[in-house]
């Protein structure tokens, strides 16, 4: 009983202490909550900003990537590879290594040009039956590496058979060997597009 | 440092003190009547600040060494309370000093128990402090100071007696081992020498003590006497030689000198340097009980919260500073990370306006190359496998070659293409058949060397189970063969 007269004045210090510390942990709570959201604001402008970051390396790696495709385009085009087929021009070429080669005789028969393809361009296959009499095995091989390199299309050989001719002293200049090739002439040319 | 008020309370009344570092300031004296009282209670309301310590300089102390059995600490404090209620009943004033367990067994605890017997003495006293609702810290007592007031000038021995004069009176005290075990407030006779006073008195507790078995027969007393130098002069004379006590005066003055006591207040003697004592270095235990002190532990108990909770808000403070400061730093990081990301965006924007977006003709494009890379890349041409074969023809002479076919053919179990070549030959015309066979042998031989190439014979120039060669059956032809090869390009 001798405690409890001093139970009210106990109180008003306990009053007091929490009057002065509760404010001031109040104080320390809202500085921490401001610096979490501060934290917060500032994790989410610097992943937005890497976002952007990465966004525009991407741009730059696209614009890249579109470059050399466009660089391979422009080459494909100024081989010829991409374009009407222009079977005139390859005869011509025919004829041109044939003399330039002394090749003994060259034939050759061209089938129609077969199609596949979507979107804006069609990819074309003309298969073509060469037939030749050479001196040398090596003709044949120089005369194929002449036609893929100045041919305006992507010339591709499925198949070649080379055989002895028998000898035959009055053929000039003289052949030993025949050559029956299959060819391919391959391009791709971009479809008409419908008028309206 | 906290006010403190020293309230010295002998036969005659109280006698206030204010302890200060230059020492000692008397505050008045209050006589133990109506008046004296009603001063003393107007003395502590314009004092309640203070803690107030009350030295009591009393007749009626007792002690008692008393051995207990070990406890728990509720069942000790049960027992100790109980033991101090039989052996000074009737007296809230009472203090209990441990003095340690005995060795052996059963571990008993030794106690000093105390106490003031006339709590009448205290009481209207203590009541004044109460209706004041001053803080009371302790109620101490000459006797309890004593061992410290020795040890402070640099003598304790293990058993001695100090005696000291106050208020024409003689406090005795034996000290062991740095407690009072025995203390006696003895009255010196009017007209008596008190150099004569003090060694009577001296004998006669040695004679006391020694009965009480506190003290050997032979044993030699050391008895300090702390006085004044007159009185110190006259001991040798007045003391008797050889008699078990060895006495060592004290000067009074040098002693509150060597404590620091600083000038003595008048009429205080001997009384100053425990006041001093009691000021400087409170024991920690004294005879008030917590109702007694209650207002003095709630005023520290106050005065805890109010450090705590000081404390406490200086680091709340501290930190919400420091976070309101880092809040601050990361907004503007916050700010700059957005100026940069919109100087992107602009990059961007800036970007995409300089490149008008064509999609379907970029994705067009697209599709012509990788269309034209995978025919590059599947290409094949028969210029390998004829140099394959001419190396082996180099070593197989008598081999002649009739035809090569070359063909492109999907490799089997992978991705890429392999090239499958017939070969159709003849050996010379007139070999023997086992020079025919051995250079048919080394033609194929030579091509199996190729590590790409993977040579089956179809049709071998010779049979050995038959009498003829295979090939023409001609007589007389030359034996023809048909060697097939898959040739498989690296990817």
């Amino acid at each position: 009983m001798t405690w409890l007269p001093l139970l009210p004045q106990t109180c008003r210090s306990i009053a007091l202490a929490l009057a002065v510390v509760l404010p001031a942990l109040a104080l320390a709570y809202a500085g921490h909550g401001g610096r979490e959201q501060a934290r917060v604001d500032r994790d989410s402008a610097a992943a937005s900003y890497q976002r952007r970051e990465a966004e525009l390396r991407q741009m730059a790696g696209d614009r890249e990537e579109r470059d050399r495709q466009a660089a391979i385009f422009r080459r494909l085009q100024a081989s010829g590879l991409v374009g009407e087929p222009a079977p005139l021009e390859w005869i011509e070429l025919l004829e041109t290594l044939r003399q330039q080669l002394l090749l003994p005789a060259l034939q050759y028969e061209l089938a129609p040009p077969a199609g596949t393809g979507s979107g804006d361009f069609d990819f074309h296959a003309t298969a073509m039956r060469l037939r030749l009499q050479l001196v040398h095995e090596e003709d044949l091989l120089l005369f194929l590496e002449r036609l893929q390199q100045e041919a305006k299309a992507l010339v591709l050989v499925r198949s070649c058979r080379v055989a002895r001719l028998p000898a035959d002293a009055a053929a000039t200049p003289p052949a030993h060997l025949s050559a029956d090739c299959q060819v391919d002439w391959a391009l791709a040319y971009r479809k008409a597009v419908a008028q309206p | 440092m906290t006010p403190r008020h020293l309230l010295y309370l002998g036969k005659d009344g109280l006698t206030a003190y204010a302890w200060q570092p230059r020492g000692l300031v008397r505050q008045g004296s209050f006589a133990a009547t109506p008046g004296g009282l009603a001063d003393f209670a107007a003395y502590l309301k314009a004092r309640r600040k203070a803690e107030i310590h009350l030295l009591a300089n009393l007749r009626d102390e007792n002690h008692q060494v008393e051995a207990i059995p070990y406890l728990g600490r509720r069942d000790r404090q049960a027992f100790i309370s109980r033991k101090l209620d039989r052996l000074f009943p009737g007296t809230p004033l009472t203090r209990t000093l441990s003095l340690g367990y005995e060795q052996g067994e059963r571990r008993n605890e030794r106690l000093l128990l105390s106490a003031l017997t006339q709590p009448s003495d205290f009481a209207p006293w203590l009541d004044c402090i109460a209706t004041a609702a001053a803080p009371l810290a302790g109620v101490y007592t000459h006797s309890q100071l004593a061992a410290g007031l020795l040890k402070r000038l640099g003598e304790l021995p293990q058993r001695c007696l100090l005696l000291t004069r106050q208020d024409d009176a003689l406090q005795e005290s034996f000290i062991v081992n740095g407690d009072t075990w025995f203390s006696r407030l003895a009255p010196l006779p009017e007209g008596t020498e008190a150099a004569a006073a003090l060694a009577e008195e001296a004998v006669r507790l040695r004679h006391h003590l020694v009965g009480q078995s506190l003290l050997g027969h032979q044993d030699i007393l050391p008895v300090f006497v702390l006085d004044l130098p007159p009185i110190l002069d006259q001991l040798p004379a007045a003391a008797p030689a050889a008699r078990g006590l060895a006495f060592i005066p004290v000067d009074l003055h040098a002693a509150a000198a060597r404590l620091g006591v600083g000038p003595l207040p008048e009429g205080a003697g001997s009384a100053a340097l425990f006041l001093h004592l009691l000021a400087t270095r409170p024991p920690r235990r004294q005879f008030a009980d917590r109702r007694l002190r209650r207002h003095c532990l709630l005023r520290r108990f106050r005065r805890g919260l109010f450090a705590a909770a000081a404390l406490t808000c200086l680091a709340a403070l501290s930190l919400a500073v420091k976070a309101f400061d880092d809040s601050r730093a990361l907004a503007a990081e916050t700010a700059e990370l957005s100026a940069r990301e919109q100087e992107l965006a602009a990059r961007q924007q800036d970007i995409s306006a300089s490149q008008p977006q064509v999609a379907g003709d970029e994705a067009a494009r697209r599709r012509v190359n990788a269309h034209f890379a995978e025919l590059e890349r599947s290409r094949r041409d028969p210029g390998e496998a004829y140099r394959s074969i001419g190396r082996a023809l180099d070593q197989a002479p008598a081999i002649e070659i009739a035809s090569i076919e070359w063909k492109q053919a999907p490799a089997a179990g992978s991705s890429g293409r392999a090239e499958s070549i017939a070969v159709e030959g003849t050996l010379a015309a007139g070999l023997p058949p086992r020079q025919a066979a051995a250079a048919f042998g080394r033609f194929v031989q030579a091509l199996e060397q190729d590590p790409s190439l993977q040579v089956t014979t179809r049709r071998p120039p010779f049979d050995p189970w038959s009498a003829q060669f295979a090939g023409d059956k001609a007589p007389g032809s030359p034996p023809t063969f048909t060697v097939a090869i898959v040739r498989k390009a690296a990817p």
